[in-house]
């Protein structure tokens, strides 16, 4: 996290600067794309790039607690692969009503993230190493629930889910929406949401002040869990089978969303996430429709990562540019 | 006698003591069909160049940070490999390019985390994602058949050969093992690594340069992983492989935290690495031949990655002490 000082923040014009920067960069890819591809974000084709962002986002959205708190989750793209084949497990095979068994699988999914937050927070395992054991785990227990075989969805239960409008708008982007309004809300406007960013900067401080750090640890971690459940319902729905490896591959997209969003509005946030899962969506979708191979995308994905990186760092130096003292320190600590 | 089973059942043996159990377990579970020395040999085959791939990973751990690009590394070379040597070069050549594709992403990972002071994890996903769009790259995704040629090169005939029930590659494995083990335990270099894990704060007013350490310990981790994937392309495959992804990425960090339980307790080693690899590639066979579940083999090194990284953590809090740690701590 970044040292805030009690002076006057010197570069904050350049704050909103990063902003319509990438605001810019936004409309400019669209509008290549736009041009190279005259189909791109039509009306028909709007809503299932939306679909696609809402997937990506709420995921993200999830990995974005875990960021804010200072810990890293390397097992969200794995417990999307159980609870998307839990999810269709239970409606297929044990017949259970679509809206029951979303409520399961959310709580399923949180329950991962539980076994993750439990053991990093409680037991002080290292963060990194025990979501990949839980993830490994999670893997696992996805293969016992779809047999190593596909599920394959009723076309009324993928119509439920992925494809019902609701006031001519898909379902999927009404729950992002709600969701996301709900996380924002709770992350800038309540105390809780202050309490995530408190332990983050420097938990033993966090503590000292009365905040419950395991808690707060605890609940990123479930948080996470929770929302990731909803990408692996969601892709699992709109393909209409369910497999163990249908968000394998969400890992690298999630993290360059959380990171966009770190660079433009200088704090992991919900927003910044947002708007960085529609970067990402929108340029991987837009590599392929310009009919070049599937793995553009990916490395697009990588080039994003690093550029939000990098935008990141230009920024951060240029703040502690005006304060010479907090620049030696830093320069110290950071070897 | 009590101070003589204490010194038996040392924690530092744990591993030991988990191989044997394992391999007693399915000896008895599985019958000859097990521990008949042609299904040694064939653990070990499988055991080798996965202990390959982690050695450099395990240097890159016990000095406090992390590498998820090995698999994607892997899976470049064996591309890049496969693709040169089906155009028709040498092999020596193409085992060249293809090793020289896997250094040039562990330079990527060394330049963003080194020079542009990225965060490792962070840095690591971004080329591991690069390498493996750049594998799919060669043949858009499909594997690279070399199962004609394959045996023409030098490293397939020199892996057909065994020493009792050694096979050679396992034999290069314990090579590597032993070399990088003395570099490790016996040079100032091996030193710098731990003591990095330890506090890199110390180590640079100690007057080390510590990008030099991660510069080296990112190349040679490079260099590990591009090798194995040369080894897996040449002799278990005989195609290039574009995905090795996620079994060789859970089974890798379960390997390299697992050998944190042996002679160095709590800190990854090249050693402990090495037996852990066994135990797993033991489990993997003993786990097929019951003919259990694909989840089985799945949740029980899931668990057993669990069961090692806790051990870790108790032990290295015991031996921190409680003395002015705040309740949460």
């Amino acid at each position: 996290m970044e040292t805030y000082s009690n002076k006057k923040r010197v570069g904050s014009w350049k704050e909103s600067l990063s902003i319509l920067i990438f605001a810019l960069l936004f409309v400019l890819i669209i509008a290549v794309f736009r041009v190279l591809q005259p189909g791109f974000l039509q009306a028909s084709s709007i809503y299932s790039i939306l679909r696609k962002i809402a997937s990506i986002s709420l995921a993200a959205t999830g990995l974005t607690f875990i960021i804010i708190i200072g810990k890293c989750d390397m097992s969200f793209h794995l417990i999307g692969c159980c609870t998307g084949v839990c999810f269709c497990f239970l409606m297929v095979n044990l017949g259970i009503p679509p809206v029951f068994a979303a409520i399961l699988t959310v709580v399923f999914g949180s329950l991962w993230g539980a076994v993750t937050g439990l053991l990093v927070s409680k037991f002080k395992f290292p963060d990194i190493i025990t979501s990949i054991a839980v993830g490994s785990i999670a893997y696992g227990a996805g293969y016992l629930f779809s047999n190593a075989a596909y599920i394959y969805l009723h076309e009324d239960f993928e119509k439920a889910i992925a494809y019902r409008n609701v006031l001519t708008v898909p379902l999927p982007i009404w729950i992002m929406v709600v969701i996301l309004a709900l996380c924002y809300w709770i992350m800038e406007k309540t105390e809780v949401g202050r309490s995530f960013y408190a332990v983050g900067a420097n938990p033993k401080a966090a503590y000292l002040s009365g905040i419950n750090v395991n808690r707060i640890t605890l609940a990123a971690f479930m948080l996470g869990g929770a929302l990731v459940s909803f990408t692996g319902m969601f892709m699992n729905a709109e393909q209409g089978f369910a497999s163990v490896t249908t968000t394998q591959s969400i890992l690298p997209q999630g993290f360059s969303a959380v990171f966009i969003g770190w660079a433009i509005f200088k704090k992991p946030c919900i927003h910044g996430t947002l708007f960085g899962a529609a970067l990402t969506v929108i340029i991987t979708l837009g590599m392929a429709q310009l009919n070049l191979p599937y793995y553009w995308g990916n490395l697009m994905t990588a080039g994003i990562l690093v550029a939000a990186l990098l935008i990141s760092k230009i920024k951060y130096n240029d703040r502690t540019a005006m304060l010479p003292e907090i620049k030696q320190k830093k320069e110290a600590a950071s070897l | 006698m009590k101070l003589a089973l204490k010194k038996i059942f040392r924690a530092e043996f744990m591993l030991f003591y988990i191989l044997v159990i394992v391999f007693v377990f399915f000896c008895f579970t599985c019958g000859p069909s097990f521990y008949s020395s042609r299904n040694i040999t064939n653990i070990l085959k499988s055991a080798g160049p996965l202990a390959i791939m982690l050695f450099g990973v395990t240097w890159v751990v016990a000095s406090g940070k992390t590498d998820v690009a090995f698999p994607e590394i892997g899976s470049l070379t064996s591309m890049t490999f496969a693709y040169y040597y089906l155009a028709g070069t040498t092999s020596a050549l193409a085992a060249c390019f293809g090793i020289g594709a896997g250094l040039l992403m562990g330079a990527a990972s060394a330049f963003l985390i080194i020079k542009l002071k990225f965060n490792p994890l962070i840095s690591t996903i971004a080329v591991s994602t690069a390498g493996g769009a750049l594998a799919i790259s060669y043949s858009g995704g499909s594997a690279i058949k070399i199962s004609a040629i394959a045996a023409k090169t030098f490293l397939y005939s020199l892996c057909q050969w065994k020493i009792g029930v050694f096979p050679m590659i396992f034999l290069i494995a314990v090579g590597i093992a032993l070399v990088m083990w003395f570099i490790q335990d016996k040079t100032k270099f091996g030193q710098y690594i731990y003591a990095i894990g330890d506090n890199p704060q110390a180590v640079r007013e100690a007057g080390v340069s510590i990008w030099k350490v991660d510069l080296i310990l990112y190349m040679v981790s490079a260099l590990c992983a591009a090798f194995a994937g040369l080894v897996y392309t040449i002799t278990v495959f005989t195609s290039g492989q574009p995905i090795m992804g996620t079994s060789f990425f859970l089974n890798g960090f379960t390997i390299v935290f697992l050998g944190a339980l042996a002679i160095k307790l709590g800190k990854c080693n090249i050693l402990g690495t090495l037996i852990s690899a066994v135990i797993l590639s033991c489990l993997t066979n003993g786990l097929t031949q019951l003919g259990a579940h694909y989840s089985v083999t799945q949740l029980s090194k899931g668990i057993l990655l669990l069961i090692g990284v806790g051990v870790v953590t108790f032990t290295r809090r015991k031996s921190v002490g409680k003395a002015g740690m705040l309740k949460y701590e």
